[in-house]
Order: structure tokens, then C-alpha cells, then sequence
């Protein structure tokens, strides 16, 4: 008996790390942005769990209108998202091996949805050229374990390319990584 | 196992959300007494996780030879820190601090981890001091700062405001109900009472059950009891640390 109380309790112990547990959910999904035969930006979008949806709604949809402005979604930009740019986002991209820089992003955009829930869509601009295959290799982790990825990722079809070799697994604690190599449609 | 558990904190994260709203736009008893259930049911879970002072407890009573009575005292005082600091904060958001939002507040969580931790390594070295300069002259001193370390490691361990009682606080504050807040947030408090309560009484069980085991193969138990004594209060420094490390990296 006393064997058994001393094993629960280191692994209880041991195992707690294992159990960190997130505070935000996103259900994650990608898309990729193609132009003159080149692979130009990857559009990520995240729809958030409704607690921090609710927090966005009530602090930046000052009309309470339940659509989010040009001006209501600088507020969710500025309050709710900048903030993360230190983490990168929360975002790695390697094509073909090499990382790409996530610091910046690009044409940032939020809405509630019909649920009450919010997203947000932003761009990583990449440059991968489509005169062959591409290597991608998608990265989503919140390094601090506050926030959890969906793992059901999804990645949306694109009429100018295939995807080929599409795995979606588990990172880290609570990320998410999807891997696929992209050619262009004959 | 991780994904699984991730899951069902999403789930609850939802079903709480949900039955919060309907409270608040629908008043009636058995959505109330739901969602106090479900708030417990949450309290339970979610203490599972890291940083509700889970081993901070399990350390303290390894350390040395506690009553049982005295898990229920720390495991009670750690969830009323916890819950408590999560209603102050939630007020202080709403009504003076009106300028930290979003990012920022999560920001201010991370302060809290680091205050605790600095917290934390302190006392573990305190303990660590008192037992290297103990002897039997000094002993009620030792006992005297006994019952400090008991607070301080209770507040220390507490002091981390729960986000989710922060944000349940923070929409029933909004829409004037936070009395309807109040009953959620006690909800998860006890779940996370319970929790600790049963970490401590299984690690007091745990080190009796170590000193038994250790008398089967060696004599000098005394000796057993002062390893474990200075590895749980090393473990006690490590775990301030490791909150500290953010500060690091």
C-alpha cells in the first residue's frame, strides 16, 4: 500500500509538466497566396476559443453591432494581437528546410463569427518559387503554454496546386505542425 | 494524453462559457446550481495542471513529518490566495486599471508566475538555512518559522491569479451579476481544494510510507528523513526557479 501512494505521488510529480494546461484555444487553418508562379504569402487564420473572443468583443466592438470595423479592428490589432509579436506570432514557417522570418505580418483582419466566436487572418510573405516542388513545413506553438492549437488543422485547396505527402501532427505540448510538399497543377 | 486533456479543459472551458451566458441572460436556479457544478467540475481539472502549487504541496509535506490536518489547512489557504487575488484583480481591471486589456493582462499573469517565484526560491532558501543552522538550542525558533513558512508557502503557491476566474469575474462584473461570478468562481476553488488537500495527505502518507520502506533496508532512518528533508526543499527552490526562468530566457 505504501509502495503504491509513493509511486502515485511521483507521478503526480513528474508527470505535471505533462499536464500543463492552456488558458486559449485556437482552431488554426492556412492558406497559401500565389502569384506569377511563385508562392507569395502564407495566410494563417485562427478562430479563437469564447473566452477570448468574448474579452474582444466586449473591450473592441464599441458599437455593439456584432461586425468589427476597420477602426473596431485596429483596437483587436493594437490590444489583442500585437502584443504577440515578440513570440513570433506563435509561428514557424521553413521552406525546404530553411526558416522563414514570421516578425512580421501582413494584412491583418478580424470578424465574429456567427457563434460569438472570433478570427483573425494574417499574412507571412514567403517566397517559393513553383518551378518545382516546394518543401513547407508550418509551425504553431505557444512556447509559454498559455495558448493550445487545434490539432485538426486545415489547410485550404488551392485551384493552382497540389498538395502531396500532408502530415499534420502534434508540437511541442499544445502546438501544431503541418508538413507537405506543394507543386504547381499541370 | 496531453491532447486528450487539452479536449475535455476545452470542453469545460465551452460548457462553462455557455452556462455562464445562460445565467446571466436567463436567470434560474438550476442553471446556477449547474453551472456551480460544472465550475467544480473545472476547479478539479484545471488544478491538475502546473502552477496550482501542486508540487509546491507535495514537497512542502515530504519535507518533514506532518499532521494530516495540516494539508487541509494549506490546500484551503492556497485556493482562497488563488481564487482570491482572481476576484481583487478582476475589480481592479474593471473599475481602475481600465487601460490593461487583452495581451496585456496575460502579460500581467506572467508577472504574477514571477513574483511567485521569486517568492518561492526565497522561502525554499530560508528553509534550506534554517536547517543547515539548526540545532537542538535553537529549536523553537525553527518551530516559530515553521508557522511563517506555512503561510508564506501557502500565499506564494496561491498568489497566481486563475485566468478563467478572472474572466468569469470580469463578464459577470460587466453585465452587474458578479454575485453569480462569485458562485462560479468559489465552484472552481473548492475543485482546486480538493485537489491540493489530496496531493498533501498522499504526500504525508507517502514520506511515512518512504520511512517504513527505508527501515526495511537501512537503520539509521533519521538519516532517510534528512534526505528527503533537503531534497524536497531543494525541489522547493527548483519550482521558484522554474517560475522565475521566464525572467532568463
Amino acid at each position: 500500500m505504501k509502495y503504491k501512494e509513493i509511486l502515485i505521488l511521483l507521478s503526480i510529480m513528474l508527470f505535471s509538466k505533462l499536464l500543463a494546461h492552456p488558458h486559449l484555444f485556437i482552431e488554426p487553418s492556412l492558406e497559401f497566396i500565389v502569384s506569377d508562379n511563385s508562392i507569395r504569402a502564407v495566410r494563417v487564420c485562427w478562430k479563437w476559443d469564447r473566452w477570448w473572443s468574448m474579452d474582444v468583443i466586449f473591450d473592441c466592438d464599441i458599437n455593439r453591432d456584432g461586425y468589427l470595423d476597420e477602426e473596431e479592428i485596429k483596437l483587436v490589432y493594437n490590444d489583442y494581437f500585437k502584443g504577440i509579436q515578440n513570440f513570433n506570432y506563435f509561428t514557424q514557417i521553413f521552406i525546404d528546410g530553411n526558416k522563414s522570418n514570421t516578425g512580421q505580418v501582413k494584412n491583418f483582419t478580424a470578424k465574429i463569427n456567427n457563434d460569438e466566436t472570433v478570427s483573425y487572418c494574417f499574412d507571412f510573405a514567403v517566397e517559393a518559387s513553383l518551378n518545382r516542388s516546394v518543401k513547407f513545413e508550418i509551425r504553431f506553438e505557444d512556447i509559454t503554454i498559455f495558448t493550445a492549437f487545434d490539432r485538426d488543422l486545415t489547410i485550404k485547396n488551392h485551384q493552382d496546386l497540389v498538395y502531396k505527402d500532408l502530415t499534420i501532427g502534434m508540437l511541442g505540448y499544445y502546438g501544431v505542425k503541418a508538413e507537405l510538399i506543394i507543386e504547381k497543377k499541370d | 494524453m496531453g491532447s486528450r486533456f487539452v479536449e475535455i479543459l476545452r470542453y469545460f472551458d465551452g460548457i462553462i462559457n455557455q452556462t455562464l451566458r445562460d445565467v446571466v441572460s436567463d436567470y434560474s436556479f438550476e442553471t446556477l446550481a449547474l453551472l456551480a457544478l460544472f465550475s467544480f467540475a473545472y476547479g478539479i481539472l484545471h488544478s491538475l495542471g502546473p502552477g496550482h502549487g501542486k508540487a509546491l504541496v507535495a514537497s512542502y509535506f515530504l519535507k518533514e513529518k506532518h499532521h494530516l490536518r495540516k494539508a487541509v489547512f494549506l490546500s484551503a489557504f492556497i485556493s482562497f490566495v488563488h481564487t482570491g487575488t482572481a476576484i481583487i484583480l478582476s475589480f481592479l481591471l474593471y473599475y481602475v486599471l481600465t487601460g490593461v486589456r487583452g495581451i496585456f493582462r496575460i502579460q500581467l499573469q506572467s508577472y504574477f508566475m514571477i513574483t511567485s517565484g521569486i517568492m518561492i526560491t526565497i522561502i525554499g532558501i530560508l528553509f534550506l538555512l534554517v536547517k543547515i543552522f539548526h540545532n537542538k538550542a535553537n529549536r523553537r525558533e525553527e518551530t516559530s518559522w515553521g508557522k511563517r513558512g506555512f503561510l508564506l508557502v501557502g500565499f506564494s503557491g496561491g498568489i497566481i491569479p486563475c485566468p478563467v476566474s478572472s474572466m468569469i469575474m470580469m463578464l459577470t462584473i460587466s453585465n452587474r451579476v458578479a454575485h453569480i461570478g462569485l458562485i462560479s468562481v468559489i465552484g472552481i476553488s473548492l475543485g482546486m481544494f480538493i485537489v491540493l488537500m489530496l496531493i498533501g495527505i498522499l504526500s504525508i502518507s507517502s514520506r511515512q510510507g518512504i520511512m517504513i520502506v527505508s527501515g526495511r533496508f537501512f537503520k539509521r532512518t533519521d538519516k532517510v528523513s534528512k534526505i528527503i528533508e533537503f531534497l524536497s526543499i531543494v525541489l522547493i527552490i527548483f519550482i521558484g526557479l522554474s517560475l522565475v526562468s521566464p525572467l532568463f530566457f
